[in-house]
């Protein structure tokens, strides 16, 4: 790491959910341009309260506080605030904030939904945070209208936004840049740059990468901005297909782009699981979910077609209630299906199943979001199975919750046989769901979901660090120039001098490059892909 | 440990708090409804045929077992209607309404001439006719049109053409799959003057005008409704989506209205045993979100539901664990008025016709009492060959 | 070519005689076989007359035209984004090959057999599969239509789209058999349900394996079948071969064309002689599309309403621009016709039934973007040198317009294009 000086980004912009950079643009554009932290947040108010649990919300604070040591406080009390004011704060806020000597200043800006007149929003306010704001005292400002002069808060009103603010006159200055607004995107960006001298990103999905991507795309080398375009350059770096921002930054060049993964690049070759016992099966993929679940008989062996049936319709119902498609594209990111041979079945009865131990492990950044989605498909799974069971003295499948070292395993069990007072059958389908990191896997037993959960665990801190220095990038994209030439053809609708130009660029960029590194970790609920790009020296 | 869960219950626990819906029981048994507001109707279609026998199930009848070997819903876990039927589990949440007699159950309903062609079918539905080749027309249109009505507004709410039983209405069809899809982004500098071409396109161009016109007169009204959108009362479900999209302009509905909505995929040729469920569940979900939603908003006794589909399956299962397409298959209506229960005969299954389910009631006269019942409209005239044995409300 | 129809509308349009060939009869036809063209060429076109601008519109270029170059490294790209499971990849591939083409009336015909055979890569999900058959469309698009049947017959995209791989002999499913008499080759009527099942049963044991055609005939029924009245043990090759002789396939598929490029049809005897001249043509797409383009019925024909497609494309390659392919498609999909996911088996609407409140929005959210040129998200680019707005109008309406305001700059003719893509006027062919 180089040290937290020269890298201290000055201004931080944390985007967060789908394309909300794009929604909350109009917002962004009310932000005077001597703020410097921003932090776009497009759910409902109400969860506003959780951006406190936020991975980058500690670290926020730090920075905040080098500058003055007071924002900490100011501004956890400002989203304490926010989430107890949320009938019109509807969706779409952008907050700034900035330290100058002993005053800590902050914007909130709001798309307001609710069309809630400003002497309401006024009494509101009053309402909750005790405030005497006075009706009196309001103002008609260049695009609003403002009340204000209370103790650290005041209120302004244009016609889409609501304002809040921690002085009149930066309320006032917010109004007016939003009547006057006419930046776009890539312009409120470049202005946000211009002040910076390092800017991270957080990019949480593909959605709001393509989005930065139309918006970054220029023909002009001098912009501040240039875009780089990574194309399928090996299997590494396929992960950031769409990743299109590309930020040349300052006086001392230093630069620093982390963006979350589109797909993680967990091709076949980097994931091996070491299996205890030899896998019958074993199959990694890096994509394209959806081809080999469709074509699954051309693959699976002979005698595991019958038990994969049952776990084709087990994984259908899983996936229910969720549209499929949907489904298979959060799911992208790597899959491995595994089969071992089956277990040694213990128990007086004979099973009525005999199957193979199966696993599906996904590789999802969405986990915990599908966290709840999928527990409640396993219960609905286990109900289907159980009206579908046809023996009237089969016991119900029923859900227990077991704790191991590589998590919570939520596994299905049948009860013991209350007729007879024997022991039930150790069956060998007792299906698991297991959550561990960014793994989601099912599996048609206890122990093998452990076994892959213990594995794939170890295996993720070892691959997701690549670098490739600036010579050997340039090498690599020169072998890949044809495809990135293509890309350019498509989506960017170059013609063939133009793509050519483009890989030309590109290229050149990577040479002037000494080090690239690629790497991924978590952070929170997000998996962070890291590019660091180290410049050689002038 | 594994805590004891009764099969039942569990279902019954499935059908709210499982899939994290919102539906407070007090909800559906409170409100008296919006008396006074204009009659708003909602087509639902079943899209690809939707296979009667394991929507609402002949539970106690052994020929289904032998019909449905594999695919057949075992008989405990079926929700009692009546006597002889039963819904699907997955219908659970319909359950309550049609206790509460909010909800009409017609197993077998079809056409006198029925047409296994999924476009030849839905074309017929309709136009509301049994046998016409490309119809130009659809009931709704039709209807709208003899009764001289021009105070109705016409919603398509989802993807693709216009459907067809709004055709001939003397109205345009507003189509829109979201709320944001009216909206105008990045509008085009207006035309200069003089810039029209001359001659050719005469009518059809001044149609195109005034879908344009119309679009852009929707921008207001829709501003309103997306205030109105109360996302808190529906499941996930894309159908959900759309259904809530239709509460919001219900809620802010100053004239009568039709509404058109679609969930597709229960062409169920292969697999049913996985698909159906899952259908099942993401209609049943949502239909009940958007009852509890209009009874929240006051517009459940202004609002009825239709459902129907293309036709039913065939009753015997096919191979692939799937059915083929049938003829006669259930429609289900919904809403503050509606006087529920099950209304017709229940299935025959010894006497099917063809192999399939034979039609108790034709399916135009419900189209006939929808249009005379709900909307008040005068003057039709109903071309039924099997007349409903009731009026549809109460 | 001996046959000489008896219908006034399909005997050959004489200029003078049966009317004026201009500018706007150049841009009608470009407009509807070729998604249209930029001014300069419309006007070069013109002044060549009827003959050389059918040549223009019907014959490939030759191999050698550099032009083919970068065409053809759109193939791999949409071959390589199907590889990678990158839908969104194919789709922008094949809209940018559209707005490229050097011969732009192939990739109109792959358009029309993918909407004729209406296969959607929601349900397909073999990407590489749904790549296969849209360059299936594209090669033999423009054959012989009994040919192209039968590859449509054997495509994996197909079989999967209609179920044909889990048909068995036990147990025969309809779904191809169906479609392929009532959407792909004769329409409803002229089959009975009887020759469906029949039909179901001959292309039993038609699969796949590892992704491509395979026959199978252990799961093929080889028992006796009638089909369209003909008996036997009858395979699926003979049941194509019936069709390929039916008269009422070539009407089909002639009234069809004629529609989908001409106009509605008002009177059974266009239909029949339309049959006849598509059989006297040895069912040659391309002669039969050559012969209606150079009809009276086609030079008086109304005005149609332009599909996403061809409106989106028609106003790139009528302003003479390249387009980003992945924002077209953003707007397509808005527009009503998204690239390789047809709503259903019947296709895509057509006429009126493209226009809703949503999708007109949608067309003139696209204006809008045109008119923000190079600046706006189509990053559209313009190398030709300006040209008058009359000229430009006339491009892609076929309409001369009052103003004939002169434009200096690429930036001018966009902002003005812009204001004309957005009107309804421009959105007929």
């Amino acid at each position: 790491m180089p040290n937290s000086k020269s890298l201290l980004p000055v201004a931080l912009v944390i985007v967060l959910g789908g394309s909300t950079f794009l929604r909350a643009q109009d917002a962004l554009a009310g932000i005077p341009p001597d703020m410097d932290a921003v932090v776009t947040w497009d759910r409902p108010a109400e969860s506003v309260g959780s951006l406190t649990k936020a991975p980058w919300y500690g670290p926020l604070l730090q920075l905040l506080a080098l500058e003055n040591p007071s924002a900490p406080q100011e501004i956890g009390r400002f989203l304490a605030t926010l989430s107890r004011y949320n009938s019109f704060l509807q969706e779409k806020i952008v907050l700034a904030a900035r330290g100058e000597g002993n005053e800590f200043r902050w914007l909130a800006i709001a798309r307001d939904q609710s069309k809630l007149g400003l002497e309401e929003a006024v009494t509101r306010l009053n309402d909750l945070l005790n405030l005497e704001l006075d009706l009196e005292d309001v103002a008609a400002v260049r695009g609003g209208r403002v009340a204000g002069a209370g103790p650290g808060v005041a209120v302004g009103r244009s016609r889409s936004h609501l304002v809040l603010g921690a002085t009149k006159a930066i309320v006032q200055r917010a109004l007016r840049r939003l009547s006057d607004a006419s930046s776009t995107v890539p312009e409120a960006y470049r202005r946000l740059a211009s002040t910076a001298k390092g800017i991270r990103l957080i990019l949480p999905d593909g959605l709001f990468l393509k989005e930065l991507k139309s918006n970054f795309q220029t023909e002009d080398a001098d912009e501040f901005l240039s875009p780089i375009l990574l194309g399928d350059i090996g299997h590494g770096l396929a992960a950031t297909k769409s990743l299109f921002a590309g930020f040349e930054l300052g006086p001392q060049p230093s630069v620093r782009i982390e963006v979350d993964r589109l797909e993680a690049p967990s091709a076949p070759k980097t994931w091996k699981l070491g299996f205890r016992r030899p896998p019958l099966l074993d199959i990694h993929l890096g994509r394209d979910l959806a081809t080999l679940w469709r074509q699954r008989d051309q693959w699976v062996p002979k005698a595991a077609e019958p038990a994969l049936a049952e776990f084709s319709s087990t994984m259908n119902i899983f996936l229910g209630g969720y549209d499929f498609d949907d489904l298979m594209s959060e799911l992208k990111p790597g899959v491995a299906f595994i089969a071992t041979l089956p277990d040694s079945v213990k128990g007086p009865e004979r099973p009525e199943l005999l199957l193979p131990s199966f696993a599906l492990v996904f590789r999802t950044k969405f986990a915990p979001d599908l966290r709840d989605r999928f527990e409640s498909a396993f219960q609905t799974f286990l109900a289907v199975t159980n009206a579908n069971s046809t023996e009237e003295a089969q016991q119900p499948l029923l859900i227990s919750h077991e704790k191991t070292s590589v998590g919570t395993l939520c596994i299905a069990r049948r009860l013991s046989d209350p007729v007879n007072g024997r022991k039930a059958s150790e069956y060998n389908f007792e299906p698991t769901l297991l959550q561990t990191g960014d793994r989601l896997i099912i599996a048609t037993r206890p122990d093998l979901a452990v076994e892959i959960g213990r594995l794939a665990i170890k295996n993720v801190a070892r691959q997701d660090d690549l670098r490739v220095d600036g010579a050997a990038l340039a090498r690599i994209l020169e072998l890949d120039r044809e495809r990135l030439e293509e890309q350019a053809l498509v989506e960017r609708g170059d013609d063939e001098e133009g793509a050519r130009r483009f890989a030309d660029r590109i290229i050149a960029l990577a040479k002037a490059l000494r080090r690239l590194r690629l790497r991924s970790f978590d952070e929170g609920e997000h998996k962070v892909l890291s590019l660091s790009l180290e410049p050689t020296k002038p | 440990m594994a805590p004891k869960i009764h099969r039942r219950r569990f279902l019954g626990l499935l059908g709210a708090g499982a899939l994290g819906l919102a539906i407070d029981p007090a909800r559906l048994h409170g409100g008296t409804g919006g008396l006074g507001h204009p009659p708003q109707l909602v087509f639902l279609q079943l899209t690809g045929g939707n296979d009667a026998l394991n929507t609402v199930i002949p539970r106690k009848d052994p020929l289904y077992r032998a019909l449905r070997k594999e695919l057949g819903v075992p008989a405990p876990t079926v929700l009692p209607l009546n006597e002889d039927l039963g819904f699907h589990p997955e219908l659970a949440p319909l359950m309550s309404p049609f206790e509460q007699g909010h909800l009409a159950v017609l197993p077998a309903v079809g056409s006198p001439r029925p047409n296994l062609s999924h476009f030849r079918s839905l074309d017929n539905w309709h136009a509301g006719r049994a046998d016409l080749e490309h119809p130009k027309e659809g009931f709704v249109g039709k209807a709208l049109r003899e009764a001289k009505t021009t105070h109705i507004d016409l919603f398509h709410v989802g993807e693709g053409p216009t459907p067809l039983m709004f055709r001939g209405a003397p109205r345009p069809v507003v189509s829109l799959s979201s709320l944001d899809d009216l909206t105008l982004r990045t509008p085009p500098p207006r035309s200069p003057k003089g810039a029209s071409p001359e001659g050719a396109g005469g009518e059809l161009l001044r149609r195109l005008e005034a879908a344009q016109t119309q679009a852009r007169a929707m921008n207001a009204r829709l501003e309103r409704a997306r205030k109105a959108t109360n996302s808190a009362l529906y499941p996930s479900f894309p159908l959900a989506k759309r259904l809530a999209v239709i509460a919001s302009l219900i809620a802010t509905a100053e004239e009568p209205a039709v509404y058109f909505v679609e969930l597709s995929g229960f062409d169920t040729h292969a697999s049913q045993d996985v698909a159906h469920p899952v259908l099942l569940r993401s209609f049943a979900h949502s239909l009940a979100g958007l009852l509890a939603d209009l009874r929240a908003k006051r517009r459940f006794e202004s609002t009825c539901v239709a459902v129907y589909s293309d036709f039913g399956r065939r009753a015997q299962e096919n191979a692939s664990r799937g059915t083929d397409h049938g003829k006669a298959g259930p429609m289900f209506l919904a809403g503050g008025r509606v006087a529920g229960g099950v209304i017709g005969r229940p299935y025959d299954l010894e006497n099917l016709d063809e192999g399939d389910l034979a039609m108790d009631i034709d399916y135009r006269s419900v189209q006939h009492h929808l249009m005379g019942e709900v909307l008040s409209l005068k003057n039709l005239k109903d071309p039924s060959e099997r007349k409903l044995p009731r009026p549809i409300l109460g | 070519m001996t046959h000489a129809p008896k219908h006034p509308l399909l005997r050959p349009y004489r200029p003078g005689t049966d009317g004026p060939f201009g500018p706007e009869q150049a841009a009608k036809l470009l407009r509807r076989f070729t998604f249209g063209a930029p001014p300069e060429r419309l006007l070069d076109v013109a002044s060549q007359g009827l003959p050389r601008t059918l040549g223009a519109i019907f014959e490939r270029p030759p191999a050698g035209d550099p032009r083919w170059k970068a065409y053809r490294r759109l193939l791999t790209h949409g071959d390589r984004a199907a590889r990678r499971g990158d839908l969104e990849g194919m789709q922008s591939g094949w809209v940018v090959r559209m707005m490229m083409s050097p011969f732009p009336l192939a990739e109109r015909l792959s358009l029309f057999w993918h909407d004729h055979f209406a296969t959607a890569a929601s349900k397909v999900t073999d990407l590489p599969a749904m790549q296969r058959q849209n360059r299936l469309f594209l090669d033999a698009g423009l054959g012989k239509f009994p040919a192209l049947l039968g590859a449509v017959a054997r495509d994996a995209a197909m079989l999967i789209w209609l179920d044909g791989v889990t048909s068995s002999k036990a147990h025969p499913n309809e779904n191809f058999a169906r479609e392929l008499f009532e959407l792909f080759s004769l329409g409803i009527g002229h089959y009975t349900e009887d020759d469906v099942k029949e039909c179901a049963r001959a292309f039993t044991g038609w699969r796949l394996k590892k992704g491509r055609f395979h026959f199978d005939p252990s799961q093929h029924d080889d028992g006796e079948k009638t089909v369209l009245g003909v008996t036997g043990p009858l395979k699926g090759e003979d049941v194509l071969e019936i069709l390929a002789r039916h008269p009422r396939c070539a009407r089909f598929i002639a009234v069809k064309l004629w529609t989908a490029f001409v106009g509605p049809i008002e009177d059974e005897t266009l239909g029949r002689e339309l049959g006849r001249l598509f059989d006297a043509v040895k069912r040659d797409i391309r002669s039969f599309l050559r012969r209606i383009a150079s009809s009276r019925g086609f030079f008086l024909a109304e005005p149609l309403v332009a599909g996403p497609v061809e409106f989106a494309i028609g106003a790139i390659r009528g302003l003479g621009a390249r387009a980003s392919g992945s924002r077209v498609v953003h707007h397509l999909k808005r527009m009503g016709q998204e690239p390789f996911n047809p709503p259903s088996v019947a296709g895509w609407p057509t006429g009126l039934g493209w226009i809703t409140s949503a999708t007109a929005v949608a067309r003139e959210n696209f204006a809008g973007e045109i008119a923000q040129g190079t600046d706006g998200h189509l990053n559209l680019r313009r190398r030709e040198t300006p040209v008058d707005l009359s000229a430009l109008a006339l491009a892609m309406t076929g309409h001369a317009v009052r103003d004939p305001a002169r434009l200096e700059t690429n930036a001018d003719i966009f902002r003005a294009a812009g204001r004309f893509v957005g009107q309804p006027q421009q959105w007929i062919l």
